[in-house]
């Protein structure tokens, strides 16, 4: 008799947003300014990328539109994820466009709903945000004043520091949307079929595609440089959009556990 | 009992499936460019001070607002019938604190500050179903359970700043009401139960000392940002909102069965 087993498992599915792409990631769907990111009204995920166009941190499916096991789903979320930095240059050292980490963290997920769809069925419809990822950076800090440095004149160059990082709700697991009818007592999970269509679908708002089609970037991030110390160096910012769906697989049994 | 299937009649049964019912109400400068302005949505603080009642769940639905807003397929009437265990109230801004009225001039940082912290406790919330009213609370005590978590450290140099016009130092924040956790919403002692195409509304009514607050709340305003050609800059008009949510279960048709 074959006999399937539960193991706790999550399938993620990720959206980039790099001014440089690597490898197969073109083939992914990936988009380089946000201005291309802006032009579509709506994002798919779990349908265009696996574990053979990008790296399994982006995405963790063996099938770029089919579930690869059966799937009991508890949870799902959603993780709008910047650098950590809001200080980025798209050409020189000009520090521009200050605004897009935080709107990115916190501003994007108001202006986008969510829906999962499985199979045939739309079974939540939600407004981004409230889809807490249930992990994410937590930071905390403090700094001083002024950078004396500032009064340097170019080559030596200057630039404001500049911290920060948001998520979307508490970044403990019990924030994660809860989509398992019964509640936690008695918790009846969605099933999802070996071999079917998983679709989590964004819908980005008027407004915020206006904003994400008007603006530059993203840009780059500096590190060092400053006084006297060897010259700069650049490296890409990167915008991502992780959707992840949390419960258990069902998978055939393993080998036996023997301890003797 | 939770989770439990209900019977809606002869051999057909309905089950409770987890869902997030939402409607939103806005203020943005840009809300005349859009290419619907929803019901119920202003301009500036100011427009919106001259209304005593702003009124969710029976004013907008997808078609006059979009998803991202509000997910209410029917504009004055519940499309399903609905379990309630919770009502919750965000009083949203942008991550980026610091706007312009007018671009070019000083920023202005005490908006963000005033409409998610203050607001919410100079306003009352009612939620009526049919004829009945069964909730009055004030504002602030219906936290969203969700919104930004986000923290950071910096040096705030302004001379790299200096290149941009009306640019001045950033300033961030994540502000929400409550924690940023489910657990964080008030839970209705015993269920509110909605039957499908019942005439539901969530009743905000800011006090006089609100209002006038609102009326001195120049803006909302914009941030100057770099377009995608760096010759060029963009004015990113920023949105503040107020989405008031139900959470519970919605009672629809049995989903197919899973078929593994």
């Amino acid at each position: 008799m074959d006999v399937n087993v539960r193991e706790p498992w999550e399938m993620h599915d990720t959206l980039v947003v790099r001014p440089t792409l690597y490898g197969s990631e073109s083939a992914a769907g990936y988009f380089t300014t946000f201005a291309a990111f802006g032009q579509r009204n709506d994002h798919l995920f779990f349908k265009r990328r696996s574990e053979g166009n990008v790296h399994r941190a982006y995405c963790n499916q063996q099938s770029e539109d089919r579930t690869d096991f059966v799937m009991q789903a508890f949870e799902v979320g959603l993780l709008f994820t910047a650098p950590p930095t809001p200080l980025q240059g798209s050409w020189g050292d000009t520090v521009v466009n200050e605004f897009m980490v935080p709107f990115w963290t916190e501003d994007l997920p108001r202006h986008c709903a969510a829906s999962l769809k499985i199979g045939q069925d739309t079974n939540l419809v939600l407004n981004a945000m409230m889809m807490s990822p249930g992990y994410g950076p937590q930071t905390s800090g403090a700094a001083q004043g002024v950078d004396t440095l500032d009064a340097a004149p170019p080559p030596t160059t200057y630039i404001p520091e500049m911290i920060w990082t948001a998520v979307q709700g508490v970044p403990v697991p019990q924030s994660r949307y809860w989509i398992a009818s019964g509640g936690f007592e008695n918790p009846t999970p969605i099933g999802i079929p070996k071999g079917e269509l998983v679709e989590l679908k964004l819908e980005i708002s008027e407004h915020a595609r206006n904003i994400l089609q008007g603006v530059g970037g993203p840009g780059q991030m500096r590190i060092g440089g400053e006084g006297e110390g060897p010259s700069p160096v650049y490296i890409d910012a990167q915008f991502g959009i992780q959707a992840s769906i949390w419960g258990y697989r069902e998978v055939q049994q393993r080998g036996e556990l023997r301890a003797s | 009992m939770y989770g439990q299937t209900v019977q809606a009649g002869g051999e057909f049964y309905n089950v409770g499936e987890e869902f997030t019912v939402y409607d939103t109400i806005a203020v943005t400068p840009d809300l005349d460019t859009l290419s619907q302005q929803p019901p119920g949505w202003y301009g500036t603080f100011a427009a919106m001070s001259g209304a005593t009642i702003h009124s969710f769940f029976n004013v907008r639905n997808k078609g006059n607002c979009e998803l991202a807003y509000c997910n209410l397929d029917g504009r004055d009437q519940f499309s399903f019938a609905f379990q309630a265990d919770s009502i919750s109230i965000s009083f949203w801004g942008s991550g980026f604190a610091f706007f312009d009225v007018v671009a070019g001039w000083t920023r202005h940082f005490l908006q963000n500050a005033l409409w998610q912290a203050s607001l919410p406790f100079e306003a009352s919330l009612t939620l009526r179903v049919q004829q009945d009213d069964k909730l009055k609370l004030n504002a602030l005590m219906a936290s969203p359970g969700y919104g930004p978590v986000g923290g950071g450290y910096g040096d705030l140099s302004g001379i790299g700043e200096a290149a941009l016009a009306g640019s001045q130092h950033p300033m961030m924040a994540a502000q929400t009401q409550g924690v940023a956790g489910p657990m964080a919403r008030i839970k209705f002692p015993n269920r509110i139960n909605i039957p499908r195409r019942a005439n539901v509304a969530a009743e905000l009514n800011f006090t006089q000392y609100g209002r006038a607050v609102l009326t001195a709340m120049t803006g909302p305003g914009i941030v100057t940002q770099y377009a995608p050609n760096p010759a060029e800059t963009y004015n990113v008009p920023v949105m503040f909102g107020i989405t008031c949510a139900l959470h519970g279960r919605r009672l629809v048709q049995q989903r197919g069965e899973l078929h593994a």
